[in-house]
């Protein structure tokens, strides 16, 4: 390692130590920008060889976090040592707070697992050379930040592009993220005929075989063919654009799935699925760098054929191609030479729900793909208790309360279909912040289909954050009438206790075996984008720990709607921002 | 006197849908209901062919340059159609991308036209160069040309059309100059508007609106919303449908709403951006 990066690094160790044993701080973005300030960028290189086995990385609009935590406690159940990013501080100072304990003295960690923001890839995947790399789905979110859905496409192909001996592990049933193979495909026949040594990497794409028969959503994103432009039809589509595609000029449709999931079931105590993999995929030992996968995966994202150059590339390279083919026949011809059907695994997930499928099942393809046996990913999933704000359970005296993240109208939608799976009345509490970390435009609201909880009866909408005027306006147009306005999760679940009468408290029937005679009662979901989702979080954890204080609270003012304007709390304070700006 | 309904077109909801926009549809279909009148909307797809004969009001929202784009291509078959129905008095109702698209011509940025050939930015091969002009519907006098960097932020302005402010938000890399025959929605307040420097926002020609402002535009700005539907229903039913409405005690075309909800979003927000709580970079 070199000594400037050792010295920076060690810095910001320092700094590490001081917040968290002195301050009792946050610690996952400011060692790494003392370090980066001192070294640059290239200290992610020279942290990173100091990894046994190599870097992950979990990148995707939706479920980063939980993905790359899940993935992480399964290498960890395999006894292996990982450094991660755990509370999901993922641009490029958040990643290198993660790195820095790379940089003690007789330290060995096998993996890095990182889930990283979809536009830091540009500066962090080229310097970390990670040797998989997730690219879950891509959906609109934060506009005003993140710019069109193209632009990211191409910050992500064009960062791959510079990691040639990355795989990537992509969602097959999402096109978006098809794009970006397209773009990397379209580079990878580029490059053979300049014979340029650089190559793009090698694909696996996951997804759900076949349909579930949960009825798909609005589609929010458009789903157009990423070759030459028209509308895609659908054999079946999930939720969003996932599904199965295929463009009606023939140029583009979804891959085979190295690893397909089938007989999904969801209920209220999360989803069961069955994964098959197309075997030709070797479990790598771990010992060999990732350039050495012995196998050829098929993806059919491209309409020009150079059957040439899937052999013509072996020379000097990765001996992992992508082979294009034109039509999902000639596709599932090239793969039956290349494939067999491994034994379906079965895999139980006790949270979520579809959506948590493709997490899952990314999660479960890489610790395929290194080896790590199905009984310890399975394990790490049972284990697993988010404490991260992502469908984090909370018991505040038989009050459950679920808190989880819903940022952008996927999000929402998926959240949606989550609570109407739930046939218990319950309040929701709706949470919009428009700070920077957040996108300041929220439009995007309207673009989410709360129109469909009008169905559930028995449902209490309170709504919450710098933009609760707006959410309210929003409620009121999705014919909920005026909704009450709360500043804290306290003031909703003060709220409850008083819209609930009596009879609605006994008559809830949660058959949780945890009660204790006590009458049932309605739970709190609370969904709230991305600031919000801290003073929360820290809010409720307080309430759980002190839970007599619960009782004491003063009574809330409760206002009349219409005079009531949101003022946050936090609005100006920024130290419970996760995220640097 | 038979239900008084109106018809509205919703063009290419699938392409154009960048901000929201479907709550300008949402809250127009609302609005109509909860005064006991009724509408039909008409969601035009690409492959359609749409006649605008007997539509009362169009909408057409933004999207992304490829998208909008794709849109610019297909107008231009119904251009005449738009035309008679602008000049007929017809409401028309452009936000973003749509609102360009009003002009004679709108220009790209120096890195788009990707949209339309994927395949050669796949491969890498540089897509710089001046941005290509794009031809618009000329339904109003005005074009669009690029400027650095996008406009993007909250925006307040004062409009005649309304006696509340209109809030809402703005992203556009486009600087759009209004001819000489027409005048702008509104004066800015806060934000940035048509160019950024002319201090107006947005187009008025007869019966059409044209703006950057979303948010989306209708929710939150009910006067608008009204206006809209008003000038619809004029030009269906004429003013001899007016109703008496107790309150004023006077002959309006649309019963008032309780607008309490929507009015204190727009105070709150206006509130906090002109009181610079609201940090906009």
């Amino acid at each position: 390692m070199k000594l400037r990066s050792r010295f920076a690094a060690f810095l910001g160790r320092c700094c590490a130590f001081t917040l968290t044993h002195i301050f009792h701080r946050n610690a996952s973005q400011l060692p790494g920008r003392v370090a980066l300030s001192l070294a640059g960028p290239t200290i992610l290189s020279d942290l990173c060889v100091q990894l046994n086995k190599g870097a992950i990385m979990v990148c995707g609009t939706n479920g980063k976090t939980t993905t790359n935590n899940v993935l992480a406690a399964a290498l960890k159940e395999s006894g292996a040592s990982v450094v991660c990013n755990y509370a999901g501080a993922n641009m490029l100072s958040g990643i290198v707070s993660a790195l820095l304990p790379l940089a003690r003295s007789g330290s060995s960690t096998d993996w890095a697992v990182l889930e990283v923001d979809e536009l830091s890839c540009a500066h962090t995947l080229p310097q970390i050379k990670p040797r998989y790399f997730v690219l879950l789905n891509l959906f609109r979110d934060q506009l005003d930040r993140a710019g069109e859905i193209d632009k990211i496409q191409e910050v992500i192909a064009t960062a791959l592009k510079k990691t040639p001996d990355t795989t990537l592990v992509v969602c097959g049933d999402d096109p978006l993220c098809m794009g970006v193979v397209e773009r990397l495909s379209a580079h990878q026949r580029e490059s053979v005929k300049t014979a340029s040594k650089e190559l793009a990497s090698s694909v696996v794409a996951f997804g759900i075989g076949e349909e579930t028969g949960v009825p798909a959503d609005r589609v929010p994103e458009a789903r157009f063919c990423q070759v030459c432009g028209a509308e895609l039809n659908y054999i079946y589509r999930h939720y969003a654009q996932l599904g199965n595609y295929q463009c009606p000029n023939g140029d583009f449709v979804r891959p085979a799935l190295n690893f397909s999931a089938q007989d999904v079931v969801l209920d209220k105590g999360g989803v069961d699925f069955k994964v098959s993999a197309s075997t030709g995929i070797s479990a790598d030992t771990g010992l060999s760098t990732g350039a050495s996968v012995d196998t050829s995966f098929s993806t059919s994202t491209s309409a020009s054929v150079d059957t040439s150059f899937s052999t013509s590339t072996s020379a000097d390279t990765v001996s992992s191609t992508i082979t294009t083919s034109t039509s999902a026949h000639a596709n599932a011809k090239t793969n039956s030479k290349v494939t067999k059907k491994a034994p379906q695994q079965s895999l139980h997930v006790p949270f979520g729900g579809l959506y948590m499928v493709y997490n899952m099942l990314a999660a479960y393809a890489i610790t395929a793909l290194i080896g790590i046996p199905v009984k310890d990913f399975q394990h790490a999933v049972s284990t697993f208790h988010p404490d991260n704000g992502r469908l984090q359970s909370f018991n505040l005296q038989g009050q459950k309360v679920v808190l989880n993240l819903a940022k952008n109208p996927t999000g929402f939608n998926q959240n949606i279909s989550l609570m109407l799976a739930d046939p218990r009345p319950k309040h929701v509490f709706f949470v919009v912040n428009d700070n920077f970390n957040d996108g300041k435009d929220i439009s995007w609201i309207w673009d989410v289909d709360f129109e469909r909880l009008t169905a559930q009866k028995d449902l209490t909408i309170f709504v919450g954050g710098t933009r609760a005027n707006d959410l309210a306006v929003r409620m009121k147009y999705a014919g909920f009438g005026s909704v009450p306005i709360y500043l804290t999760a306290a003031e909703a679940l003060t709220a409850m206790k008083d819209t609930t009468s009596d009879e609605a408290l006994t008559e809830t029937g949660d058959d949780s075996p945890e009660n204790t005679g006590e009458p049932a009662k309605q739970p709190l979901y609370i969904l709230t984008n991305y600031s919000a989702l801290w003073p929360i979080k820290a809010e409720l954890e307080k309430m759980q720990k002190h839970r007599h204080k619960c009782e004491h609270h003063d009574q809330p003012q409760r206002m009349q709607q219409h005079e009531r304007k949101y003022e946050h709390p936090l609005e100006h304070e920024h130290q419970h921002q996760h995220e640097e700006a | 006197m038979a239900k008084r309904f109106l018809k509205i077109a919703h063009l290419f909801p699938e392409l154009l849908n960048l901000y929201g926009d479907s709550g300008n549809i949402i809250t127009l279909a609302r609005r109509l209901e909860w005064r006991g009148l009724a509408c039909t909307i008409q969601e035009v797809a690409l492959d359609d062919t749409p006649s605008f004969a007997d539509v009362d009001l169009v909408f057409i929202g933004g999207g992304s340059d490829r998208e909008q784009e794709i849109v610019a291509r297909k107008l231009q078959t119904h251009k005449r159609d738009l035309q008679a129905f602008v000049e007929d008095g017809g409401c028309l109702l452009a936000v973003c991308g749509g609102y360009q698209l009003l002009g004679h011509y709108y220009q790209l940025g120096e890195d788009k036209g990707k949209g339309r050939d994927m395949k050669r930015a796949g491969r890498g091969e540089s897509m710089e160069g001046p941005g290509e002009k794009v031809e618009g519907l000329s339904l109003v006098d005005l074009y669009t040309d690029r400027g650095n960097p996008r406009l993007i932020g909250n925006i307040i302005v004062e409009s005649d059309l309304t006696s509340t402010p209109v809030v809402g938000y703005e992203n556009h890399g486009g600087r759009t100059h209004l001819g000489s025959g027409v005048e702008p929605f509104g004066r800015v307040v806060y934000g940035f508007g048509n160019d950024g420097t002319s201090g107006f926002e947005g187009v008025r020609y007869k019966n059409v609106l044209g703006t950057y402002i979303h948010g989306p535009l209708l929710p939150k700005n009910p006067g608008i919303a009204d206006w809209a539907l008003a000038a619809a229903l004029e030009r269906k039913y004429g003013l001899a449908s007016k109703i008496d409405d107790e309150a004023s005690n006077d002959a309006v075309l649309l019963e008032p709403l309780d607008d309490s909800v929507e009015l204190l979003a727009n105070e709150v927000m206006r509130e906090r951006l002109l009181s610079g709580r609201v940090k906009e970079r």
